[in-house]
């Protein structure tokens, strides 16, 4: 039976030349679980906002949207807010009430539904979604993974026929996104429910999926089942960032055998390719230990060419014993912090949410004082700076919510405020100037606050998740200004839970955990010895390539076999 | 019977309301008194520690109305003696006292409510009269402490940027007022993916249901019914002018009746309902506790 059928839809913006979407059409299946991909700006969210009426931006549409054979234009309004249901990016933002319950109950209460059934469903809802002890609780207590969960809920407490997600995971951590991306195949398995999905990142999701389509420039450009598409994807382009790091290399060395979709039929497939004894399903994990211990695979190990960088032995920051709390009462965040990041270094530091990435940066940045051990900033004392001179040419932080540099009507301001001039800037931000800073998307938002960040000339910079929501190609964009800045001889210290970016990026990895930091090591080595931690390409070869963190790495190495 | 805090919502309003009327609309030395007494017996209760010592203030509370009224208030015939001139008389002396353990009565009887009702019972409440206030209601209580974070974390991102400098007040005011000045986009930004979240769940479709927390038992209607039916016997008492004290010019005490002595007693029985109902609770607590 035909969920949802969009049939040569074409829309422009109000005030718009161009047409964002150029007939687009699709046909999603009862019960289907479909991924949409694409770039940035490439129509995704215009297109999913179209399919639910209520969201549907102003401009000129052409074409139809069907919904069970309906126009949803001619919908009641009670039904077309039944029908669909829609979660977006951000977890806190979509939040209406100020309790867990009532935010179960919200949408049921406006569709007028009598209270037996309210309650009923509200109670099924709670328990399937294990909101259960979370009750009485105040959402901004609620974690984001669980934040985006009780989103989940609230919308499907509704029973919509159609369940549209836009970028739901963009703002979590991988292990919360892993959660949310299981309830969400819980009930397409379990519930039948059909479930159209954009993400930028497919890496724990497209083995879940039946359909995977991709976007490019307003236009649907591949249709079809996750490996079918996946074949066809060009390896050089905006698309085939987005892929898993199996298929990428997958696709690197020529594409042999079925292409594998996760980490897991990754590993299988390098097994069967490199000849060693292929892992049983079920039992990876025992075969892989084996298979580490036989050892006798490709000796050469990937981290051997990575180039070591020649630098002085100097210290620009260093934190030595740091304990850090927020009250008198309240536990240790930081627990006898011992890190050193060296001069000219691009240094990751690796950790789960609550693992006190985030307070470890403020209190570097001289924010909050530690109560007990010290910080030196170039061998001196960070109190013994005065605000001021810690502030210019000193460090800098660049928090992971941008917006909260931004307090100006347009970008040309914000720059006026900072004391910059468009055309000093490294990168190019003259396009946007008469633009809002709410306006720009999230890699132009980081751009300008990072430009920003940068007018105090700081030598050392800290940044707080820098990735996070950026696509693929914004990615590789973040990872070349960083390495622009550190060759012009800036120090970066940045924490994270993207081991992939980390794994491509930084000169050494640290792994922070309940407050303290637990391990410091090149990326070849840190991620070779991280199973749960590790990028998905190093829990691919872990045992049968040794050494390799990244795609080109892995790509590489096999190259180098054949 | 539970005791008021684990009561409906409503039933506990009621409770108060029964116990607050009488007090508060006619100024009897007789209710005020009672009130008072049985106000702090419930709050000794409900108090622990710290607020437990603050309850030797209510009382205080009427004595000084009994102090200050005279200085200000030279009504009455009798004539106690002369302060700059001005007469202290004993009618507002008198009236001074009864009108301070009126108001001591109301705060402590309003501090109970306090401890009994939180912000979530009070929705319930208020809720029940419309259910657009409480809607409103909720989400300012969901967007308040959002706010402050926020603002928080865009003054330390500032700060960071070495843009404020809270060096001097000037600084630090100018400071603060590029802060709200970012705020307030911030707040109508993301105000507007909140409205998306609210139409997409389809608010404003139609009439809207309530879904209600607490639901109302029998021990309830009990309980609003006794309450009530305890109240009308002090308000017909009143109404027929059977415990209406005359203060000025001179003092005038009703004659002490059978009206009189049923309305005092059932409004005392009134005031020590809540207070006995949270003994009886917790006694049985103790019972349950020790057979385990």
């Amino acid at each position: 039976m035909e969920s949802l059928a969009v049939k040569d839809l074409s829309f422009t913006y109000a005030g718009a030349a161009e047409p964002t979407l150029r007939g687009v059409s699709l046909r999603l299946e009862a019960g289907e679980f479909a991924l949409l991909t694409g770039e940035t700006g490439c129509g995704k969210t215009t297109l999913l906002r179209l399919i639910k009426r209520e969201l549907a931006p102003r401009g000129a549409r052409q074409g139809s949207i069907l919904l069970g054979g309906r126009e949803t234009e001619s919908l009641s309004d009670r039904e077309a807010a039944e029908k669909i249901g829609f979660v977006f990016q951000r977890p806190e933002q979509q939040i209406v009430t100020d309790r867990v319950w009532h935010e179960l109950a919200f949408g049921l209460e406006n569709l007028g539904t009598p209270e037996k059934e309210m309650r009923r469903r509200v109670a099924e809802t709670a328990q399937f979604f294990g909101l259960e002890e979370h009750w009485d609780v105040r959402p901004d207590q609620l974690s984001g993974g669980q934040k985006q969960l009780l989103n989940l809920a609230a919308v499907m407490v509704m029973e919509p026929d159609l369940l549209i997600l836009d970028e739901p995971t963009a703002r979590l951590d991988p292990i919360a996104a892993r959660s949310f991306l299981s309830m969400l195949e819980r009930l397409h398995r379990e519930m039948g429910m059909t479930i159209l999905m954009s993400e930028h990142r497919l890496e724990d999701v497209l083995d879940r999926a039946d359909r995977l389509i991709c976007m490019e420039n307003g236009a649907i450009r591949l249709n079809g089942a996750p490996r079918e598409v996946c074949a066809r994807i060009p390896r050089q382009g905006a698309l085939a960032g987005a892929l898993p790091a199996a298929v990428r290399v997958w696709q690197g060395t020529g594409g042999q055998g079925s292409c594998p979709l996760n980490a897991g039929e990754g590993r299988r497939w390098l097994a069967a390719r490199t000849g060693a004894s292929k892992p049983e399903d079920g039992e990876t994990r025992q075969t892989a230990a084996g298979t580490r211990n036989r050892g006798k695979l490709p000796a050469r190990s990937c981290a051997a060419q990575r180039a070591e960088p020649k630098r002085e032995d100097s210290a620009a920051l260093c934190l030595r014993e740091v304990w850090f709390r927020f009250s008198r009462e309240g536990k240790d965040v930081l627990r006898s912090v011992n890190l050193t990041v060296r001069q000219g270094e691009i240094f990751a530091l690796l950790g789960g949410n609550g693992s006190g990435k985030t307070t470890l940066l403020r209190t570097a940045a001289g924010m909050i004082p530690p109560y007990s051990g010290e910080i030196l900033f170039f061998g001196k004392k960070l109190k013994d700076y005065r605000h001021g001179t810690l502030r210019h040419e000193g460090i800098a932080l660049l928090p992971q919510d941008v917006q909260t540099l931004f307090l100006r009507g347009s970008v040309r301001e914000e720059l006026r405020d900072a004391g910059l001039r468009p055309e000093e800037l490294p990168f190019d931000l003259s396009g946007l100037l008469d633009r809002h800073p709410y306006d720009l998307s999230g890699g132009e938002q980081q751009l300008l606050g990072l430009a920003k960040v940068l007018s105090a000339k700081p030598k050392l910079l800290l940044m707080d998740e820098p990735t996070g929501g950026l696509d693929a190609a914004w990615r590789q964009r973040t990872r070349a200004w960083m390495k622009q800045l550190q060759a012009q001889g800036m120090t970066l210290l940045l924490v994270t839970h993207d081991a992939e970016f980390a794994a491509e990026t930084a000169d050494r990895c640290g792994l922070l955990f309940r407050g303290r930091v637990e391990a410091v090591e090149e990326p070849g080595a840190f991620f070779a010895g991280a199973s749960y931690y590790g990028t998905s390409v190093s829990r691919m070869t872990r045992g049968l390539l040794p050494g390799c963190a990244t795609v080109a790495e892995m790509t590489a190495a096999l190259k180098r076999q054949d | 019977m539970m005791s008021l805090r684990h009561r409906h919502p409503g039933c506990a309003c009621v409770v108060f309301a029964c116990v607050l009327l009488p007090v508060i609309f006619g100024v009897n030395p007789v209710t005020a008194g009672i009130g008072l007494v049985s106000g702090m017996g419930l709050l000794f209760l409900l108090e622990e520690g710290r607020g437990r010592r603050r309850l030797g203030w209510y009382p205080a509370v009427a004595l000084a109305s009994g102090v200050l009224n005279p200085l200000f208030n030279h009504n009455g015939r009798t004539v106690l003696f002369f302060l700059n001139r001005n007469p202290v008389t004993r009618e507002a002396v008198l009236y001074g006292l009864v009108m301070g353990m009126l108001i001591a009565a109301a705060l402590v009887w309003a501090r109970c409510f306090s401890h009994v009702m939180d912000t979530e019972k009070l929705q319930a409440v208020t809720g029940r009269l419309s259910p657009k206030v409480s809607l409103i209601l909720s989400m300012s209580l969901r967007y308040l402490p959002l706010f402050r974070r926020q603002a928080a974390q865009v003054r330390e991102a500032q700060a960071g940027l070495g843009l404020i400098r809270e060096e001097n007040g000037l600084d630090r005011l100018r400071g603060g007022l590029r802060v709200m000045d970012g705020m307030v986009t911030w707040a109508l930004e993301n105000g507007i993916t909140t409205a998306d979240s609210m139409t997409a769940r389809g608010y404003g479709s139609g009439s809207r249901t309530r879904y209600r927390v607490y639901v109302w038992e029998r021990g309830d209607t009990a309980l609003t019914a006794l309450s009530l039916g305890l109240m009308l016997i002090v308000a017909a008492a009143r109404v027929t002018g059977q415990i209406g004290y005359t203060w000025y010019p001179e003092l005038r005490v009703p004659a002490a009746g059978f009206g009189s002595a049923a309305a005092y007693g059932a409004f005392g029985l009134l005031c020590l309902t809540p207070a006995a109902l949270e003994i009886k609770d917790r006694w049985k607590w103790k019972v349950l506790r020790s057979r385990i």
